[in-house]
């Protein structure tokens, strides 16, 4: 999402839109049933915007990327309402016209870069194919170019590697060798779904900076997937929260989480454990569990969970509406419920974090 | 770094457990190679204490806590149960023994017999032991699984593919609970959970510890979560301690660099923070097939000289409760 | 159930505007395909099942069922089906029942098949378990067995076996345990290799349970359901393997009836009585078809609840 002028970037007078998702609805095929994983989701992207996309698992956070992407074939499940990519509703272009778009225009980076290589093939073949079928490069130059990205993502010997195979890499080169393909075409929407959750957290940083570094050179745009919402802090513009297949919270990173309005996302907030605090502080815990997506509920998906939800909340469901005019939307009928230390005191302590080994 | 030495281990009567020298290795399958998994790891757990132990994947510390409870046994070195000696029992001595020693572990699926039901998983370790009446153990079940917050009556009867991750892990902490020991061992218990049901499993654990009287020994990659369970923390790095300290003097004041870059590169939840602007570790764990010579952080470490490579570094005590193995510890002032 | 599941979806792409439609109709059309597939299978599976209860059952009941003595003349020999109640198969050769001879033979086929695949599964079972769970010394050993067992050619093994013993339904059953055994303890040790990294495993050794608990109370329940679904189509190769001996001359001797010597016996005058091989093969061959269909039906459906649990 994304409104003009909101951005601390500096840019062009008119951002441009990059994608605009309307009312995206993923319903996946299931032996118990169709599962709602992605519910009406509407977002908006400007070009060279970074949007973090957080939720616990089952959010529909990784399906949201792949209904983006297009990459849910019939046969798993049906996707409706539109992604304009550029202008053009991909979900209405044959699959041999978003296959175009893959890789050139759109990329992404998965959680699992063991499997999301093949193991069979050198990271030279993996990573020339892209290049040669795409771009239309002669060997010669796709091998040049492989080794020049290589380079790119901080992987120390290229020419070596570019003759080895998958396992003979650690986790963290793995990934780097995923991004070197996700942006050998030169996409310019990257969608990075929990890139670094398989990672250690000092290998992580270098892979999150490593994105950072690639996204400012390209002005490519980005949707960082995550479940942890200190990997977002830091490195968004925008940061969207998902819960049970919807968008329940979208702001400008910093005012989400200076200010969260929805009692979900200071839940999660509050349940997360601090570096700050100190040593058995007792954590805010929300009862209960994610809602099952087989079912559909009337009212708001969290109010089975809320501490604060009323009858309202359990009839009609919260509209996600911008009720400040200020870029900060969220859908709650009772915003900012609950005593103002709840949220306040997340701040505080955060506020005066890490001075000390900064 | 590069842990050798006991420095840091206590006189106390109190101590319920104690390692000294643990030494693991295995070959691998194939090559032959020698894995050193854990090499001399000395620790020691105070009665009702929680001790933290982290690291990064490959540190050797889930190795520790299988070496604890002998399975597999340990390539050297003691572990002390209550100033027993448990390396050296036989088999059918230490199957005695281990209902002093239970673990939780990560994965909530894998760690539960598919085709038990809750109140059948419970009741096995009883059955094991055979410790009472069969309506003894029932009711003894039932009470365990209302302590971790599971009815009896509504779950008693269900499969573990029915329950969520969270209510696995409480079950996996119930069946641990069963047999009354002095030491609960969670090895990752709530890496595999949401932030929400993390929360939830955390509190049980820190509320179970203090209504037992409960020393666990609490092993995790993640530092925040570390932090807030643990009494006493041990980072480790490839098979050694690095530091050890309580844990609001560790965090605010790391000695070793690599606690120091660790702690840099957690993701913060404060997008006022610039994460590039935070110290951090680069490069890689190097193989614990070869280790390094001498600190075996050196090849990362950004002040490693040449005696790091020549000398272990021993750990010793730099400020009250504050134990490195480094030979060039950070102070705090040069820090800041 | 993914026909259900489907249906309405590609009916609600095709009303959609634009280009795609072709591809979407192809989809369609390939659903619609799959689902009887699915269909054809069940009602095979429903079937094979109805088959295998109607033959056990035929075959436990043959003693007190009003049919004549299988081994006795009842008429004329060669006599067409559909001349004489109750020998509506008519009569063999001898002027024997062909009814009687093939419910009476069922007898034999199965007992072998439920022998042979009984035992071994019951050993290799038990082998393939322990090589899992010990490793070391205890695999080494039988792993070595399970591959010279595979190596010999299992024909050879059963004409060697059927010359130095005197066939009949318990060497036969032998015999042929013997031979199916490996594939038993293969499975069971893939099985049991990947149940015993599993962290219940450990959680039990760490209550104090000794190795042999585990295997039996934490390990076994998981292993055997495969066992069971493979056993299934084991049974039905048993069934082959007796026939072809029958036919050999190596199984059953008679004058005792069993569908391969029945097949065996009339080939001698296949030109003017092609139904005296035609009916006891045609029972062999539904009969083994059901078994694998079971089989197969239950290794998928172990298969896929594996899948899920673990």
């Amino acid at each position: 999402m994304t409104r003009d002028g909101s951005r601390g970037t500096a840019s062009s007078a008119e951002p441009e839109r990059l994608l605009e998702v309307t009312d995206l609805q993923l319903r996946l095929n299931s032996p118990r049933g169709p599962v709602y994983a992605v519910d009406g989701l509407t977002l908006t992207l400007d070009r060279g915007v970074t949007l973090g996309l957080v939720g616990e698992s089952g959010s529909g956070k990784s399906m949201t990327c792949k209904a983006i992407m297009g990459l849910i074939s019939d046969r798993r499940g049906t996707i409706t309402g539109s992604v304009r990519y550029d202008g053009t509703d991909l979900t209405r272009l044959p699959l041999e016209r978003r296959k175009e778009l893959w890789g050139t225009e759109l990329a992404m980076v998965n959680q699992d870069a063991g499997t999301a290589l093949n193991p069979v093939l050198s990271v030279g073949c993996q990573l020339t194919e892209g290049l040669r079928w795409h771009l239309k490069l002669s060997k010669r130059e796709a091998r040049d170019r492989a080794i020049e990205l290589l380079t790119h993502v901080g992987i120390p010997e290229p020419k070596r590697r570019l003759g080895q195979y998958p396992h003979e890499l650690s986790g963290g080169m793995r990934q780097r060798v995923n991004i070197a393909i996700a942006l050998s075409c030169g996409p310019s929407l990257l969608l990075a779904d929990e890139p670094t959750t398989a990672l250690d957290v000092t290998v992580q940083a270098q892979i999150l900076d490593l994105l950072a570094d690639l996204q400012d050179e390209h002005r490519m745009t980005m949707i960082l997937v995550s479940h942890d919402l200190g990997v977002v802090a830091g490195r968004t513009d925008f940061t969207a929260v998902m819960y049970g297949g919807r968008i329940v919270e979208i702001a400008p990173t910093k005012d989400l989480f200076a200010a969260p309005r929805m009692p979900y996302t200071r839940a999660l907030l509050a349940s997360m454990p601090r570096l700050t605090a100190p040593s058995h502080t007792r954590l805010r815990a929300t009862p209960g569990a994610p809602p099952d997506l087989t079912k559909r509920v009337p009212g708001c998906r969290f109010a089975p969970r809320c501490a604060f939800a009323r009858d309202r909340c359990r009839s009609e469901e919260p509209p996600l509406v911008d009720e400040t005019g200020s870029g900060h939307l969220f859908s709650c009928w009772y915003p900012d419920s609950g005593t103002p230390e709840e949220t306040g005191a997340t701040l505080a302590t955060s506020g005066q974090t890490l001075k000390e080994d900064a | 770094m590069a842990g050798t030495g006991k420095a840091h281990l206590r006189r106390s009567d109190s101590v319920v457990l104690s390692v000294e020298d643990l030494v693991v290795e295995y070959r691998l399958k194939g090559s032959g190679d020698r894995v050193h998994a854990v090499s001399g790891i000395s620790l020691d757990v105070l009665a009702g204490e929680t001790l933290g132990l982290v690291g990064e994947s490959g540190c050797g510390k889930s190795t520790t806590a299988r070496a604890v409870l002998g399975l597999p046994r340990p390539t050297s070195g003691s572990v002390r149960f209550d100033d027993v000696e448990v390396t050296t029992l036989s088999e059918r001595e230490m199957r005695r023994f281990r209902p002093k020693a239970q673990m939780v572990f990560q994965d909530p699926i894998a760690s539960l017999n598919p085709r038990r039901t809750v109140e059948d998983v419970v009741a096995e370790p009883s059955r094991i032991v055979a410790s009472g009446t069969r309506a003894e153990r029932r009711e003894k079940v039932r009470t365990v699984l209302r302590e971790v917050g599971l009815d009896p009556d509504v779950m008693g009867s269900r499969r573990a593919r029915q329950l969520s991750g969270g209510q696995c892990q409480r079950l996996s902490i119930a069946r641990a609970l069963v047999l009354d020991p002095d030491v609960l061992i969670c090895d990752e218990p709530v890496s595999a959970l949401d932030v929400s049901v993390q929360a939830q499993v955390l509190n049980l654990l820190g509320d179970l510890s203090q209504k037992r009287r409960l020393s666990m020994l609490f092993i995790s990659h993640d530092l925040a979560v570390v932090k807030n369970v643990s009494d006493r923390v041990i980072v480790m790095y490839l098979g050694k301690i690095c530091e050890t300290a309580r844990p609001d003097p560790l965090y605010a004041r790391p000695a070793h660099p690599y606690t120091a870059g660790l702690l840099g590169a957690i993701p913060v939840p404060d997008p006022g923070i610039d994460p590039r602007g935070r110290r951090t570790v680069q490069g890689e764990p190097p193989s614990p097939i070869n280790p390094p010579s001498g600190c075996r952080f050196r090849t990362r470490c950004p002040f490693a000289q040449k005696i790091c490579a020549d000398e272990e570094p021993e750990i010793r005590e730099i400020d009250d409760n504050h134990y490195v193995a480094c030979h060039f510890p950070l102070t705090h002032a040069a820090a800041a | 159930m993914s026909v259900i599941a489907e249906a309405p979806d590609t009916a609600a792409g095709a009303g959609r505007d634009s280009g795609p439609r072709p591809s979407r109709w192809r989809t369609g059309y390939r659903t619609a395909i799959r689902g009887l597939g699915v269909l054809r299978r069940r009602a095979g599976v429903v079937g094979a099942w109805f088959w295998l209860m109607l033959i056990a059952l035929l075959a436990v009941l043959a003693p007190i069922l009003p049919l004549a003595d299988p081994a006795v003349p009842v008429g004329t020999p060669n006599l067409a089906p559909g001349a004489r109640w109750p020998e509506f198969m008519g009569t063999d050769q001898l002027g024997r029942s062909v009814l009687s001879r093939l419910i009476d033979g069922a007898r034999p086929s199965l007992m072998v098949a439920l022998i042979s695949v009984g035992l071994a599964l019951v050993v290799g079972g038990m082998l393939g378990l322990v090589a899992g769970y010990r490793r070391r010394h205890a695999e080494r050993v039988i792993t070595v067995f399970i591959d010279a067992t595979l190596a010999f050619p299992p024909l050879m093994l059963l004409m060697a076996l059927a010359a130095v013993l005197t066939p009949s339904l318990w060497t036969l059953g032998i015999a042929l345990a013997i031979v199916f055994a490996p594939s038993f303890a293969r499975l069971a040790r893939a099985a049991t290799l990947r149940l015993a990294s599993q962290e219940f495993v450990l959680a039990a050794r760490s209550a104090g349970a000794s190795r042999l608990r585990v295997m039996i109370r934490e390990l076994l329940p998981s292993v055997v359901v495969p066992l069971l679904s493979y056993a299934f189509v084991v049974m039905a190769m048993a069934v082959v393997a007796e026939g072809s001996l029958s036919f050999l001359g190596l199984g059953i001797p008679p004058p005792a009836p069993s569908w391969g010597g029945m097949v065996a016996s009339g080939r001698d005058n296949l030109r003017e009585a092609p139904l005296l091989v035609f009916i006891p093969a045609a029972v062999l061959l539904l009969t083994v078809l059901s078994l694998n269909a079971v089989g197969h039906h239950l290794q998928q459906r172990t298969g896929n609840a594996r899948g899920a649990n673990l």
